[in-house]
């Protein structure tokens, strides 16, 4: 803390603090003078209002002392206190006129010792000020006065007629006597009003210490918050540049994802093409034997097939795009499953496959492309046919599970379900090499192009599952040699309970 | 320019207060002197005057203090005989002659001293018509006071106050207190300090009567 500025405030404060308390003892000295004066009067009325002599009579003489006299003993200082209220002459002024009110009572009272009171009630009231150096000339005019009429007229003070000639000292002992205290009232007041001045000096001080350390930090805090938002600001351009970064990546991979089913389809449809062109251009050779017109049936064949060929390679591109109506009914998993188990039965008949059911009951209802599912199981026991021996075993199962969260990424509405209805496909196949299970469903990806795949299938598949709110799962079973496909739907509670009502 | 009114302000000061202290000092004089003079004693009697209407209390000492029934130096007068009663009442009988002109009405003199007057032991106020009485003893101010032996001869006159209206020790009273304790007067006479039982002059008659 600056010590100086604390010492300088300190003084400033405790010299308004006193000037305060000069100007308001003043003030009501001031008041103390009119009604002294004022009940001077009213005694004199009431107790010697007129002298008489016989007959007649007239105003007394104390009538007269008391508005003149009394008039002249408090009009000097009320003039001061009025007129320089908190000035040092102001308040020595009062002081000698209030010994002057106390000198004149003590003489109208016949030197009565009870009127002394004034004197002693006077110097209290004094005090008031907190400046012992007031009493001085008090205790002068009193004792002062105690003494001319000590010596002269010992009666009008002391109420005696021979008066020891020392008596005005007792008195004025009697006035230092309380003088003595008074004194050391006004020194511990002046103490006090110092220690209050230092006291909120160093509050003030430390105020404005505070009161600077807070705009430092408030333009520290304005300087920061002016930083944070210019770096939000970036922060926001960047986020929006890897927006449209992102978005022109996706626009970038739905471009290269349509060039490669474009290109996918252009190699699959162009071998049936070919053989259409040749057996045009073959049909449109002249012959006419017997050998033609077999080769020509052969050839027409061909042709019949591949045009078969590239309605199903179109049909399975609108699959994949989605273009083609998703048409959703209330039913039964297990009966889907048992119709493409009835459509594939004479694949698995052919190599001596047994299928095994195990689908549980009182299955909750679910919205479903019956036709897309068929079309979904039939494709994957095909799959597990291709990549089992003859004499192998297809399980498939049905069940209901708790909603599990691991599965919340892969599933859309699955907030709103409790319940996923699980189906388990489980071959005893030779399974997937690994560096291939990650690109089983990516489309025309296919290990069968030998023997006439186009690697749709489980493009497809992930598609009309994912239609219906599912998602597929395709790994190799971890308790025996063979694949496991898991294929989770979502029970809609309200919505599928509604739609089932 | 502040200095020299810095001057001037202390001679105004100094100079005011300095009237101030004079005027206030001359209204003190004004006061004691008018507190310490004492009314003119126009002569004495010797004894006890036969022509009094008041009967002297044989085998007492009698004492007649004159009184104006609305004189304020009166109180302290009465106050100082009530304190001489109290020592003296076994020796003294004591009249207080309220003086009553003619033409006032009775209740003139039904005021709070003759109230005080017969609160006092052995004491009694008595109506004077037009101060008949008080001139009978000489008397021509209020608070005068008359002792008699018990033979009727006049052993102190004056007043028993030592100003106007003051009360406390005072020569008249400590003569008194001192024939009733020793049963010798240690003053013959005193100041004595109250109003005029009279109207002095025709002239005065111009100030205000209150009837």
């Amino acid at each position: 803390m600056n010590y100086p500025a604390l010492s300088l405030r300190s003084k400033a404060l405790f010299e308004d603090h006193q000037i305060a308390i000069f100007k308001q003892t003043d003030r009501m000295f001031a008041y103390l003078m009119v009604l002294q004066w004022i009940a001077a009067i009213l005694t004199a009325f009431i107790v010697s209002p007129r002298s008489w002599y016989g007959t007649i009579n007239e105003v007394h003489i104390h009538v007269w002392t008391a508005i003149f006299l009394g008039g002249a003993i408090s009009a000097y200082p009320l003039f001061f206190a009025l007129r320089h209220p908190g000035e040092t002459y102001t308040r020595h002024v009062i002081a000698v006129a209030q010994m002057l009110w106390s000198a004149i009572l003590i003489h109208l009272t016949g030197g009565r010792i009870e009127t002394h009171f004034h004197v002693f009630g006077s110097l209290a009231f004094l005090s008031f000020y907190r400046d012992w150096k007031v009493l001085i000339p008090a205790t002068i005019v009193i004792a002062a006065d105690h003494f001319i009429r000590g010596t002269f007229w010992p009666q009008s003070v002391f109420g005696v007629l021979n008066a020891s000639p020392w008596r005005w000292i007792e008195h004025a002992w009697w006035v230092l006597f309380e003088n003595t205290f008074l004194f050391i009232s006004c020194r511990r007041s002046i103490k006090e009003m110092w220690n209050i001045a230092e006291n909120t000096a160093k509050l003030e001080i430390t105020k404005q210490i505070i009161e600077a350390e807070v705009e430092e930090r408030t333009k520290e805090l304005q300087l920061a918050n002016q930083q944070l938002q210019a770096e939000i600001h970036t922060r926001e351009m960047a986020e929006r540049e890897l927006k449209e970064t992102q978005t022109q990546l996706v626009e970038s991979e739905k471009t290269a994802t349509v060039a490669r089913l474009a290109a996918g389809a252009a190699h699959e449809v162009k071998n049936p093409l070919a053989i259409i062109r040749q057996g045009v251009d073959f049909l449109s050779s002249e012959g006419s034997s017997e050998e033609d017109k077999k080769v020509k049936a052969s050839v027409l064949g061909d042709m019949s097939n591949a045009i078969n060929r590239a309605d199903g390679i179109i049909h399975s591109l609108l699959d994949v795009s989605s273009q083609s109506k998703f048409n959703p009914t209330q039913a039964d998993i297990n009966n889907v499953i048992n119709q493409a188990l009835i459509l594939t039965k004479n694949q698995l008949d052919k190599k001596q496959i047994q299928a095994i059911k195990e689908l549980a009951k009182n299955l909750p209802s679910l919205q479903l492309d019956k036709d897309r599912l068929i079309h979904v199981f039939i494709n994957l026991i095909n799959n597990a046919v291709d990549a089992m021996n003859i004499g192998g075993t297809l399980r498939l199962k049905t069940y209901i599970k708790p909603n599990d969260p691991s599965l919340a990424p892969f599933l859309k509405d699955v907030e709103d379900s409790k319940q996923i209805v699980t189906v388990e496909i489980l071959d005893s196949g030779s399974g997937i090499p690994e560096d291939v299970l990650d690109h089983i469903f990516d489309p025309f990806f296919t290990t069968k192009r030998k023997i006439g795949g186009v690697g749709l299938g489980l493009s497809i598949v992930r598609n009309i599952i994912q239609m219906h709110s599912g998602c597929i799962q395709i790994k190799n079973r971890s308790d025996a040699q063979g694949v496991r496909v898991l294929i989770y739907f979502p029970v809609k509670e309200n919505k599928d309970k509604k739609e089932a009502a | 320019m502040r200095v020299r009114r810095s001057i001037l302000s202390t001679l105004f000061l100094a100079g005011s207060g300095a009237v101030w202290l004079l005027t206030v000092g001359s209204g003190l004089m004004i006061l004691y002197d008018y507190s310490n003079s004492p009314s003119e004693i126009r002569s004495y009697i010797k004894y006890w005057p036969v022509q009094s209407s008041i009967p002297f209390e044989k085998g007492w000492a009698n004492l007649v203090m004159t009184a104006h029934p609305h004189c304020a130096c009166t109180r302290a007068s009465l106050s100082e005989l009530a304190r001489i009663m109290t020592h003296g009442k076994d020796k003294i009988k004591a009249h207080v002659l309220f003086m009553k002109p003619s033409e006032f009405p009775d209740k003139w003199i039904q005021t709070d001293l003759w109230r005080n007057a017969n609160t006092i032991p052995s004491t009694h106020a008595i109506e004077d018509k037009d101060g008949a009485e008080a001139n009978l003893f000489h008397a021509t101010t209020s608070g005068q006071v008359f002792l008699f032996d018990q033979n009727g001869t006049l052993i102190f006159t004056g007043g028993i106050t030592g100003a106007r209206g003051h009360e406390g020790d005072n020569k008249g009273e400590s003569a008194i207190l001192d024939w009733i304790k020793e049963g010798k007067v240690t003053a013959r006479e005193s100041f004595v300090f109250g109003c005029s039982l009279f109207t002095p002059n025709p002239a005065a008659n111009a100030a205000k009567e209150i009837r």
